[in-house]
């Protein structure tokens, strides 16, 4: 097991912000969540950030925020340890929700606040945080094993990813692959093709889009993924 | 009954209206509160000549009973489902759209809690793509297992009961009165209180003075016919939405039909006799209309947008996320949409209340 999957597998161990890429840009996101007004996760990449936002489009209104812009930012201000109990100020909120959420346009903060309490409990936000890591990590996870696996894709790499990404959102779901546990299409795949690891890539998402519960997740996550590691 | 409307496009010239009767000067005051954002839109069209002779009477049932009562939303929503069951007389298919929005998620929710075994094998869900994605957990767990669905495009009128989420947004509406508090310093509740505000809710859209004292005696007089008594900001806006919104929600099934099914007198029966809008009751507007102030219809925080509705869905699904968090989203019926203009124009028969 490389320490891509180990982390996956075990991330009770992790901390919190831990990630298995390296932030190169020393740029940071997060996603707002528009109800409750606060971030429910922070990274340094906004297209996994906009990936992961569709993957729970059905459960938040997610948007993506430019935290580095933010006057008042500095590297040690928002982390996922806090990241709930920061907000946008109002102009910015009034960016956020007039912008078309399906855009997946990043707003750049100008500022952050303190959140104000009585914006609601936002602690189903905070107990999805898991999950939401665990899924960042899931991303990484397959860029790296198609990445590393079929070395011919590499140069086809952006291409993939932008199918992988923006394909994947709620307008263009298609539900008919949706009522698959176990993806029976893979049984005309050899599970060391590049077609079997896109199905595979493709039938996980989708345990994360429909399957609210964490636990119950990383179980059916971790058994499609046993196909191959 | 009072009849409703006859409904025009931006693009019906002054002499296609006279000829049915239609007075042009109103017509443009309504286009006007379209245009300017001031009514809410259902936003689909019928061209001005393919209108029947028979167009207006589909309206007749539009108009609430208003009757001096309490009730909630439950109790009004679990007595629309038996209602509904009376009405499907026929031992024919029922369709529910279901966008996954929150109320035609209502729609189904009601059916589900309050229908017998034997309306509930009829029952097909009609659903998109986008419907799934937009509530996956409701589709997982009361759909699938429940009732059989198919994918949008095939049903007709003639051989089925429809029913949809329409015009669950009429209920709801008040928004204009949080618009005004952004440009006066007063609170909620003196908004909602005092119909002069109903001036500055107008003027900001743009309608001149003299366009604001047309509309609204134009609302008060349409109000009396019903004895409903409009009394604060909030009741005029209710209404004025609710009036305009309802009869649109009807056509915009009807739009989509071929030209010569609109002009087709079995059609048109079939379409009256099955496909009745949910949110029409009359306990629907009364529990609207006495919650325009108490806070029950939406209190500012986003998170209770529809929350009764929600709470109705909760009780049966018991999904969180939707409750606490679903807000406003596109409607299947929003996607019907051919390649007519919008928004629509209503006009209300007989404009003589211009001279009152």
């Amino acid at each position: 097991m490389n320490d891509n999957i180990e982390k996956i597998f075990h991330l009770d161990k992790s901390h919190w912000g831990a990630c298995v890429e390296e932030n190169e840009t020393q740029m940071q996101y997060g996603i707002y969540e528009t109800v409750t007004r606060t971030f429910a996760f922070t990274f340094f990449n906004p297209r996994r950030l906009t990936f992961l936002s569709n993957l729970f489009s059905s459960r938040f209104d997610l948007r993506l925020i430019n935290l580095t812009t933010a006057s008042n930012f500095n590297s040690t201000l928002i982390d996922n340890s806090c990241c709930e109990n920061w907000c946008l100020n109002k102009k910015d909120i009034s960016s956020v929700v007039s912008a078309e959420r399906e855009s997946n346009e990043i707003i750049s903060a100008s500022e952050l606040f303190q959140r104000d309490s009585n914006y609601g409990n936002n602690e189903l936000l905070i107990n999805n945080r898991q999950y939401f890591n665990y899924v960042i990590n899931l991303l990484v996870l397959f860029d790296d094993l198609i990445g590393t696996r079929f070395e011919f894709v590499t140069t086809m790499r952006s291409d993939w990813d932008t199918g992988g990404t923006s394909n994947y959102n709620k307008q263009e779901y298609n539900f008919h692959y949706q009522h698959i546990t176990v993806p029976i299409e893979f049984k005309d795949y050899k599970n060391n093709t590049l077609e079997y690891y896109y199905y595979l890539r493709k039938a996980v998402y989708d345990v994360v889009y429909t399957e609210f519960d964490f636990e119950i997740a990383k179980a059916k996550i971790e058994k499609l993924l046993s196909t191959i590691l | 009954m009072n009849k409703i409307v006859y409904f025009g496009s931006k693009f019906y010239d002054k002499q296609q209206l006279s000829s049915y009767n239609i007075d042009y000067a109103s017509l443009n005051k309504f286009r006007k509160l379209f245009n300017n954002g001031l009514l809410f839109s259902s936003g689909i069209g019928l061209p001005r000549l393919q209108i029947p002779e028979w167009y207006d009477t589909i309206f007749d049932l539009s108009v609430p009973q208003w009757q001096n009562k309490s009730i909630t939303f439950e109790e009004a929503t679990n007595n629309r489902a038996l209602e509904m069951m009376k009405y499907y007389t026929e031992d024919i298919p029922i369709l529910v759209y279901w966008s996954g929005g929150i109320d035609s998620t209502c729609v189904l929710s009601a059916i589900h809690k309050n229908f017998n075994t034997e309306f509930k094998k009829r029952i097909k869900v009609v659903l998109t793509n986008q419907s799934y994605a937009e509530n996956p957990f409701f589709f997982n767990k009361i759909i699938k297992p429940n009732y059989k669905y198919i994918t949008y495009g095939d049903e007709t009128y003639i051989n089925n009961y429809v029913v949809h989420g329409d015009p669950g947004d009429a209920l709801w509406l008040q928004g204009n009165v949080l618009d005004l508090s952004k440009t006066r310093n007063v609170t909620n509740d003196n908004i909602s209180n005092d119909p002069t505000n109903l001036y500055y809710v107008y003027k900001q859209k743009g309608l001149e003075d003299e366009e604001c004292d047309w509309y609204i005696n134009f609302l008060k007089h349409d109000a009396k016919l019903i004895d409903l008594e409009l009394t604060t900001t909030s009741d005029y806006l209710w209404w004025a939405n609710y009036s305009m919104h309802v009869t649109t929600s009807i056509k915009s099934l009807l739009h989509r039909l071929p030209t010569q099914d609109i002009k087709n007198k079995n059609f048109v029966d079939a379409f009256k006799n099955h496909c009745l809008p949910w949110f029409i009751g009359n306990d629907y507007q009364i529990w609207s209309i006495n919650s325009q102030i108490n806070g029950k219809k939406y209190n500012g925080n986003i998170r209770d947008y529809k929350m009764p509705a929600k709470q109705y869905i909760y009780d049966l699904d018991k999904n969180r996320y939707y409750r606490d968090y679903k807000t406003k989203c596109i409607s299947i019926t929003n996607n019907l949409k051919g390649d007519l203009d919008s928004p629509n124009i209503i006009i209300k028969q007989n404009c003589s209340i211009l001279h009152n």
